[in-house]
């Protein structure tokens, strides 16, 4: 019950926007459905960069959900990155490398947009040519995150080899004015760094992270930074409000540390291990939100994900994972109308305000102060209806529900699906179906070196709740829902999926070890 | 049951050699792929010889019984723990070193689980035949014989045998001490390890399954060609050489003495062994037998001998063909696919996958003058199993072209054709004729011929060869069609190193001897791998088997990398970030590795030219 759970008081009512306060209640401000996971990495690198500049990195040293922090913008770089059609075409419009450079420098004058003065001409004395300095900015083109989608060209990020790759999401007017809309750097980043923050391995982490992403001499971060205009504005401080995630501490937290650490102190090369903390970055926000839904909508929190490892027909495992997604879907919807029912309906406020004579009136009082909403602020012009306790609540209802679907109930299919924990692949409906880069990063997170089979399998039920195997599948067993023989063959095909991954030693018909290829020993 | 042909002129007919029945025969089935409980499988066949009286099949087990009463008889006493799979042959061994040791067979024909002897030098053996057959109380056993292992002089020794996977179970399910621990801790690592013993611990382990299985069924067929039982067949008709009486039993047990059969079937098996698909004694013995006896028609798809006067008189011998009974084409594919002997040698395909060569052969090759001395030569000699009545008819129904059965029918018996031309085709003509390519692994026979060979007897394989792995290899480092082979490209994508297409080459090595980096073959432990030198100091081996083999051969080839196995894509994606990471490891170790103090970078792109050549277009930058 989420009321046994220590949550820390919201911020001041004047620094919230929000109409209204229950998905923030229950789950911070803000997780966000169209930030996908790797969007809310970025973001995390974003405010790492800037804490750490401040030798704060995992630290809140002014307090629990204070954090303010400097970004960069670096619209010169993007400029030229993502606002520049025109730039391959100079090479073959134009015979010799001082008339290409002045087409181009004069296209971008007119082009660009959000920097003052539009002058690209330093670029040419940083190059020997024009041709080598095109391969590099199709280079970094074919390595950017959301590169090719249509998003708004403020919305691109370079890969970020390291800290002049990191910027924030902008919005820019057409008078060039930047800002940040929080369109895509919702705050997700900031909530997951403020998780780490509280996850007690803090240390750890900036060291493991510090030679990665915040060296300033790697090759890749200063071939980046050529690009970039040096008199540029550096960092901007931000005048923001905070970010707030409501649980001072929880088990789930030291959880995702641990999995990046493991997956850090593996030392792959380069930055190859970013897809696997991204995709654990998922893996554990998912569990998170269904958690938290949990809280408050059963009397003892469990949470269910059967996983269905592809098989090429329909199986009862295939129903079961569609069921669990779908229940688990479900989740959150119910849990904020319990949210209003516990934290509303079943007070003694509520029940005095109804009673007393002004019964509308003070029950508006009551609302506004459990959950802020705008409707009923001060004299309620804002609110539309009848106006009786019992209207007020159902309309109440309504628009807490209407708000959670507009964003915060996706999150579960949004992120399952970004991840590959969830996919519609061999059939119409949505289910549990984990692709192969995410058994990777499972195994690379949780087997340091070797570990055996069915061990694994109890691991992955007790750590994320997944259900493969028959042995953690005795629920669904026991109502005839599925059968044994079901489960074990889909654990068979685990590890055979595994097995062709490079990930499954297999001794013999009974015993099998899962392998971590770039463990300790190997 | 005599034949009647009256029509005949034959003398042995009129003087009257009939078929006999012999009853080895029956018992041969025995050991073929009847349907029984595998777990009796030792036991059956006792009880079987005890009721026939017939002598069962004994064969040389290797050393391995020596060792076993060696390590038990010494004055330093090591205890012996059997492991392998369902088959190995691990009870029977028991069995032989209890005798060995003084034990009496009729103690050992008993039903307790746990069998005590004194033995040689004074110290007590506990026996314990059958590890899954020990019960709750019985795991205090588990416990001594750890302390056993852990300690310098035993009071106990012990002599177990269990599956691997029930071993690692059962320690699991033993009560924890000290002992328990440490000794679980060690058999895992000698099973994972292919380890069979660790300085300290009294223990010798013994992985059947890691034996030879070509050499074991050399052995096997040797033994079962000599048995005493086959004399039991003199006088029947079926010795005649007139294939219009001619036993198919009879027939089959002279074909094992062909020499380009057992060499041919020594290769699958040990290339079998290389993708560590190993083969226990048991699904050797039941392939032995399937060989004999097998016919789809009769019980069981295993032939008795009362089955063939029939079968011959109706001119279908061609259905006993021992080059189909060695992928079990006598059993339905059900049974076919839940044997683990038929499983294993389903894999080279043999029989479904040919070549245009070797087709044309089979169908135009009674007609084609350009064709007619091969099929002549390969086919035509054999009229029982080869150019059959049944064959030549069927062939000119399906030339014919007018009866869509008759085309389906030959369909339907050319994968016995090609399985047998597999069998029968000299040695001269492999190259010439593409024995290979009747199987999934055109690269096979080089495998064997010129690389496992070579290693073993520590020649150098050809440079050519050396080549092509390493083009095969650079493909997939870099997802593109290159076909350098002086040098191995190691690349990434600037922030992957395993994306599908890597362009931008962080470093290459050398495959001749270039200050102390090579690539070169070498021998890991008794397997082949290839070793990839960075320096004099650090290599990085990558173990070879037939699928890797093959598949590296055939990208180099031309075939998109991701189209013949993903499970050695993969492998060879993981390889390649090892050799980077250890690439990088050694530059931070050597001092190399300063970017802080790069005054300029180059970045090398690879791409093709018209040609398909490797061009590097580097691209400078000033920091």
């Amino acid at each position: 019950m989420s009321t046994e759970l220590q949550r820390l008081p919201r911020p001041a009512s004047e620094s919230i926007d929000s109409s209204l306060w229950v998905d923030e209640a229950i789950w911070g401000h803000r997780l966000y459905d169209e930030q996908v996971p790797w969007l809310t990495f970025l973001e995390f690198l974003t405010v790492l960069r800037g804490e750490w500049r401040n030798d704060r990195a995992f630290k809140e040293p002014n307090g629990p959900n204070h954090l303010q922090y400097p970004t960069q913008h670096f619209l010169y770089l993007r400029n030229v990155l993502f606002n520049n059609p025109t730039l391959s075409r100079m090479l073959v419009l134009h015979p010799d490398d001082d008339t290409r450079w002045s087409n181009w420098i004069s296209d971008m004058s007119k082009r660009a947009s959000g920097v003052d003065p539009k002058d690209f001409g330093y670029l040419k004395s940083r190059f020997s040519s024009m041709e080598d300095f095109v391969a590099l900015v199709e280079l970094l083109r074919s390595t950017a995150i959301e590169g090719s989608s249509n998003k708004r060209w403020t919305s691109k990020f370079v890969f970020p080899y390291g800290p002049h790759c990191l910027y924030e999401d902008l919005r820019l007017e057409r008078d060039g004015r930047a800002s940040n809309d929080r369109r895509f750097f919702a705050r997700t980043g900031e909530i997951l760094y403020l998780m780490l923050c509280r996850s007690g391995l803090g240390e750890e982490l900036i060291q493991e992270l510090r030679p990665l992403v915040l060296d300033e001499n790697t090759r890749w971060n200063r071939l980046v930074h050529l690009l970039e205009r040096s008199t540029s504005e550096g960092e901007v401080q931000n005048r923001q409000r905070s970010a707030y995630l409501p649980y001072p501490q929880l088990p789930a937290f030291k959880k995702l540390a641990e999995d990046w650490l493991a997956l850090l102190r593996l030392r792959m090369p380069g930055y190859d291990v970013f897809p696997h903390l991204v995709d654990m970055v998922g893996v554990h926000l998912v569990l998170y939100f269904l958690q938290r839904a949990s809280e408050w909508v059963h009397k003892k929190p469990k949470l269910t994900l059967v996983l269905e490892i592809l098989a090429p027909k329909r199986t009862t495992i295939r129903d079961l994972a569609a069921e669990t997604y779908l229940e688990n879907n479900l989740l959150s919807r119910q849990a904020i109308q319990k949210f209003i029912d516990r934290e509303i309906v079943q007070t003694d406020d509520w029940r005095l305000a109804k009673g007393s004579s002004d019964s509308f009136g003070n029950a508006a009082k009551v609302v506004y102060e459990r959950v802020l909403w705008k409707a009923v602020e001060g004299d309620q012009r804002g609110y539309v209806g009848q106006q009786t306790p019992n209207a007020l609540i159902e309309n109440l209802r309504e628009a807490v529900a209407k708000r959670h679907r507009q964003h915060l109930a996706n999150i579960h299919s949004q992120y399952s699906r970004a991840i590959g924990l969830a996919s519609k692949r061999g059939t119409r409906t949505l289910r549990y179906a984990p692709t192969d880069l995410l058994l990777k990063t499972l195994v690379f997170a949780t087997v340091p070196n070797r570990m055996e089979f069915q061990t694994f399998l109890e691991l992955l039920h007790e750590r994320y709740c997944f259900v493969v195997g028959h042995r953690q599948a005795r629920q669904f067993i026991g109502t005839g829902a599925s059968d044994q023989r079901a489960f074990e063959e889909n654990a068979k095909r685990l590890e055979l999926r595994l097995s062709s991954l490079g990930m499954l030693k297999r001794l013999s018909d009974a015993c099998a070890y899962v392998q971590n290829p770039l463990g300790a020993s190997q | 049951m005599a034949v009647d042909h009256s029509d005949s002129g034959q003398d042995e007919l009129k003087a009257g050699p009939r078929y006999i029945v012999n009853p080895w025969v029956s018992f041969l089935r025995e050991y073929g792929p009847i349907p029984q409980n595998n777990n009796m499988y030792d036991e059956s066949i006792q009880r079987v010889t005890r009721r026939t009286k017939v002598q069962p099949l004994q064969f040389d087990t290797g050393d391995i019984l020596d060792r076993i009463v060696a390590d038990l008889n010494a004055d330093h006493p090591r205890s012996v723990l059997l492991t392998g799979t369902a088959g190995d042959g691990k009870t029977y061994l028991c069995r032989e070193a209890w005798c060995a040791l003084g034990g009496k067979r009729a103690e050992w024909d008993t039903d307790a689980k746990v069998k005590r002897l004194r033995i040689h030098n004074r110290k007590k053996l506990i026996v314990i035949k059958d590890l899954s057959e020990l019960g709750g109380s019985d795991y205090k056993y588990l416990e001594r014989m750890a302390d056993s292992i852990v300690s310098e002089d035993p009071e106990e020794l012990f002599l177990v045998a269990a599956n691997d996977g029930q071993l690692v179970e059962a320690w699991g399910r033993t009560k924890t001490s000290e002992a328990v621990t440490r000794v679980r801790q060690l058999i895992e690592e000698l099973l994972v390890g292919d380890l069979s013993e660790k300085a300290g611990y009294g223990l010798r382990l013994h992985n059947l399954s890691r034996t030879d299985s070509s050499e074991l069924m050399a052995k096997i067929l040797v033994t079962v060609q000599e048995h005493v039982g086959w004399r039991g067949c003199e006088g029947c008709l079926g010795q005649t050489n007139d294939v219009r009486y001619r036993c198919p039993i009879w027939e089959n047990l002279s074909r094992l003495r062909d020499s380009v059969f057992t060499d041919r079937l020594g290769k699958l098996l040990r290339l079998s062994d290389q993708d560590g698909y190993h083969l226990p004694i048991r699904q050797l013995l039941i392939l032995s037998s399937n060989l004999i006896l097998g016919a789809p028609s009769a019980k069981n798809g295993l032939l008795q001998c009362r089955d063939v006067p029939q079968l011959v008189d109706e001119k279908r011998t061609g259905e006993a063909s021992i080059y189909r009974n060695a992928f079990g084409g006598n059993l339905s594919p059900d049974r076919r696919a839940n044997t683990e002997v038929f499983a294993v040698l389903g894999r080279f395909g043999i029989g479904d996958e040919t070549s245009n060569q070797i087709d044309n052969m089979l169908i135009f090759g009674s007609d084609d003058p350009k064709l007619i001395s091969t099929f002549d030569q390969l086919v035509r000699t054999d009229l029982l199993y080869g150019a059959s009545s049944q064959f030549l008819a069927h062939q000119a129904g399906y030339l014919d072209g007018t009866d869509r059965s008759e085309i389906e029918e030959f369909l339907d018996i050319l994968p016995s054709a090609r399985q047998r031309l597999f069998f029968t085709i000299p040695p001269t003509d492999v190259k010439r004729l593409g024995l290979w390519e009747l199987t999934a692994f055109h690269f096979a026979g080089e495998y064997l011929d010129e690389v496992l060979v070579p290693l073993r007897t520590g020649e150098r394989p050809s440079r050519l060869i050396l080549d092509r792995l390493v083009r095969g290899m650079n493909r997939v480092f870099t997802g593109i069609l290159v076909s350098a082979s002086r040098e191995l490209v190691l690349t990434s994508s600037s922030s992957y190193s395993q994306s599908r297409i890597s362009r931008i080459q962080e470093h290459s090595i050398s495959v001749d001897p270039n200050r102390g980096e090579k690539v070169a073959f070498e021998l890991l432990k008794e397997r082949p791998c290839l070793a990839v030198h960075l320096d004099r100091d650090h290599k990085v081996p990558l173990l070879l088997n037939l699928v890797k083999y093959e598949f590296l051969s055939r990208v180099a080839d031309g075939a998109l990398p991701i189209s013949f196995s993903r499970e050695c894509y993969e492998e060879l994606l993981s390889f390649k970030t090892k050799l980077l990471q250890k690439w990088q490891s050694l530059r931070r170790t050597y001092g190399e590795e300063d970017p802080a103090s790069e005054r300029e970078v180059t970045i090398r792109v690879m791409q093709l030219d018209q040609k398909g050549m490797l061009v590097q277009n580097p691209i400078s930058v000033k920091l």
